[in-house]
């Protein structure tokens, strides 16, 4: 019996001494466990990040890319001679029994016979097509106009092209104004030259389908139709001439675009807003570590840490002065807290869940009050934005300009690992778990501008406020995230 | 604003379950935060060095809360939380040790243990320390038998061995740790004034 109680007591005593004993884990355990059994969290902001980019590299192309203005650009007055040209025509006509038929002759700096020659040859007539084109729906209502029209372009061709003895050209030429006794035959002749020479300029084709006349229609014409019958076409019409309203409505479209580049260094800081001192101290009644009731910005010791921002995006002037923008942008925003090392000990953080507060224990061992050990610890979050907003130009002339810009920036917050104040202030606990993953800043920005060329290189000061504290509502102490920056950015004036 | 009139309550054991059921990372972090501590002390016991211990604790409360559904509520959930934890330690240990092995009592002697007055407030942590210091066989039985209160059978079957080899192993390493106690001035040689009743009084 004795044996036995003694062999129960040794049992219970090693039992009790076992069940008092507790060890706290180091933080990798739990990260590692709830990386186990957490599935991997969606990046959404990774899709739109990538939606973003892909969008603005299109705009970016569509808008930057050569318009036909860069290429009719080229059709002004030729600087050649006629006999120069007439000169080199006969010496490619010459060096070569078939026409070199290649895309350069597209991209010449003028329009020459040759070009219109190689437009031609490239015609391959195919009878059913021509039929079909010049069937009624190609009517031509005033034969008298059409002949009138038709003639000197004949008589054009006939000098130009015919002449130069290329005798596939003169084939074609001949066959087709063999046959051009008929209205329909010059019309669908016209109508032919017409789309050519529309794909050489890289134009939208005309509406109306009676092709050569609406091209002879236009105002230019009217007045120039002898054009055809000089010099190998070495005057030519501007093309913004030939489609004023298509290039017109291009162009100011496109003018009215920007793309902007910045880089902002700046002062990151929190506002810590002491919202209700009656949670913490009714906290404290359960807390761990109770008897604390000091306030948040006395306990804390904080100071500012250095921030970043950096994005991209477009500008659209609404008007000479006003620019709505829009973009992405990527933030770092941090501070630092002073702290201090101690052994692990229990903490509590009170979260308010509306109708009643929950604790939640956890481990901490890092105090805000003097421990064995100082050291400073940095909270840092990583933002990625998509800023709207507005952009005032209040003042400018042609080099200097200086504005006033602003916009609000929907926020997803990521890789957040911050601190957070337990509820009675001593200890800072990890709170990952409690940032707000969606927020919005407010941006305020000043700059003075600089323009060269299309570039106009843009410093100010900015100012940046987040308007919806770092962690979820239910956390009791609100913190908002602030940055003073200096704005360095650039602004492309797309064509 | 936190009113004045509002409860004050914690996250309860129901709610900590239902909430790691749904998969709440909230209520997983109350459930590790909050067993976490005497688990590793349960690992602690077994393993050989700290290290082990959290890897033991980290393996299993992955079980925990992946097989969490299985709890019927039908004890304790932290017996339940316990034995899960134990068997983990024991695979653990099944990976690299052998439990058959049969030391004399004079490895003791050879034991470095130093010989201290340790204040009360230390004694659960010395006693653990002391039962670390047993070999790893008659260590896994100790802890399994006289704290974890698995009978010799089950023991038997958790190690793979003999329920007679368990009951030895036992009856060694209380007679070690013993041993060990007193040298280590925790509890007085038996026969003295101060045995292990006086010890726990």
């Amino acid at each position: 019996m004795n044996e036995k109680s003694h062999t129960n007591d040794f049992e219970r005593y090693l039992k009790d001494q076992a069940g008092e004993h507790r060890m706290y884990p180091s933080d990798h355990v739990w990260k590692n466990i709830r990386k186990k059994i957490q599935p991997p969290k969606k990046w959404p902001a990774l899709s739109a990040f990538t939606v973003l980019i892909i969008s603005a590299l299109v705009v970016g192309t569509v808008l930057n890319k050569p318009v036909p203005d860069a290429i009719t650009a080229n059709f002004h007055f030729s600087s050649q001679s006629a006999a120069n040209i007439t000169a080199e025509k006969t010496k490619s006509v010459a060096g070569s029994s078939k026409l070199d038929v290649t895309d350069e002759h597209y991209s010449v700096d003028q329009i020459t016979s040759n070009t219109i020659t190689t437009a031609i040859e490239n015609i391959k007539i195919n009878d059913a097509v021509a039929r079909q084109l010049t069937e009624p729906a190609i009517t031509v209502s005033d034969e008298t106009y059409l002949t009138s029209v038709a003639t000197p372009l004949k008589q054009a061709f006939d000098k130009n092209i015919v002449v130069e003895k290329s005798s596939d050209i003169a084939t074609i030429q001949k066959r087709s104004f063999a046959k051009a006794s008929t209205i329909n035959n010059i019309n669908y002749y016209l109508f032919d030259v017409e789309s050519r020479l529309r794909s050489i300029l890289n134009a939208p084709p005309s509406e109306n389908r009676s092709g050569g006349v609406a091209f002879f229609q236009s105002p230019y014409n009217n007045n120039d139709i002898n054009y055809f019958q000089g010099n190998d076409f070495k005057v030519g019409p501007r093309h913004s001439d030939l489609f004023p309203q298509a290039l017109e409505q291009i162009s100011k479209n496109a003018s009215r675009l920007d793309f902007r580049f910045y880089f902002t260094p700046s002062i990151s800081y929190r506002h810590l807003h002491e919202q209700n001192q009656s949670a913490p101290q009714d906290v404290n009644t359960v807390s761990l570590q109770s008897g604390s009731t000091v306030k948040p910005s006395s306990a804390i010791h904080q100071n500012p840490a250095i921030g970043y921002e950096t994005g991209f995006g477009i500008g659209y002037a609404l008007t000479k002065k006003f620019t709505l923008t829009g973009g992405f942008q990527f933030n770092i925003s941090q501070y630092k807290i002073d702290a201090f090392l101690y052994k692990d000990e229990p903490v509590v953080l009170t979260l308010d869940e509306g109708k009643f507060l929950s604790n939640i224990n956890t481990i901490s061992s890092l105090r805000s009050t003097p421990g064995s050990k100082p050291l400073t610890i940095k909270n840092r979050y990583y933002q990625i934005s998509m800023p709207i907003g507005l952009d005032w130009m209040a003042w400018n002339n042609d080099k200097v300009s200086w504005g006033i810009a602003g916009s609000l920036q929907p926020t997803y917050t990521f890789d957040k690992q911050p601190l957070i104040m337990s509820s009675n202030f001593k200890n800072y606990a990890d709170g990952s778990a409690y940032v707000r993953n969606w927020n919005v800043n407010a941006n305020l920005e000043s700059y003075f501008g600089y323009s060269t060329g299309s570039y106009r290189w843009q410093i100010g000061p900015q100012i940046r406020y987040q308007l919806l504290p770092s962690l979820v509502d239910k956390y009791p102490n609100r913190e908002y995230l602030l940055n003073y920056g200096l704005k360095i950015g650039v602004v492309k004036q797309l064509k | 604003m936190v009113g004045n009139n509002l409860q004050i309550t914690c996250m309860t054991e129901q709610s900590i379950i239902a909430g790691c059921l749904n998969n709440d990372p909230v209520a997983q972090r109350e459930l590790y935060n909050r067993y976490s501590p005497k688990m590793l002390s349960v690992c602690y016991r077994f393993a050989q060095n700290r290290e082990d211990a959290e890897d033991m604790l980290q393996e299993g409360f992955i079980r925990v809360f992946t097989q969490i559904s299985s709890f019927r509520n039908s004890g304790s959930f932290e017996g339940w939380i316990r034995r899960i934890i134990v068997h983990t330690c024991i695979n653990f240990l099944k990976k690299y040790k052998k439990f058959n092995e049969s030391l004399d009592l004079a490895y003791v002697t050879n034991v470095q243990v130093k010989e201290e007055t340790i204040p009360s407030i230390m004694f659960a942590r010395q006693v653990i320390e002391c039962i670390r210091l047993l070999p790893v066989g008659y260590r896994t039985v100790l802890n399994l038998y006289a704290i974890d209160g698995y009978s010799h059978k089950e023991i038997a079957v958790m190690l793979e061995i003999e329920e007679s080899t368990s009951r030895s192993q036992y009856t060694r390493a209380k007679a070690m740790l013993e041993a060990i106690l007193i040298k280590k001035k925790i509890i007085e040689k038996p026969g003295e004034v101060l045995t292990w009743t006086a010890a726990v009084q």
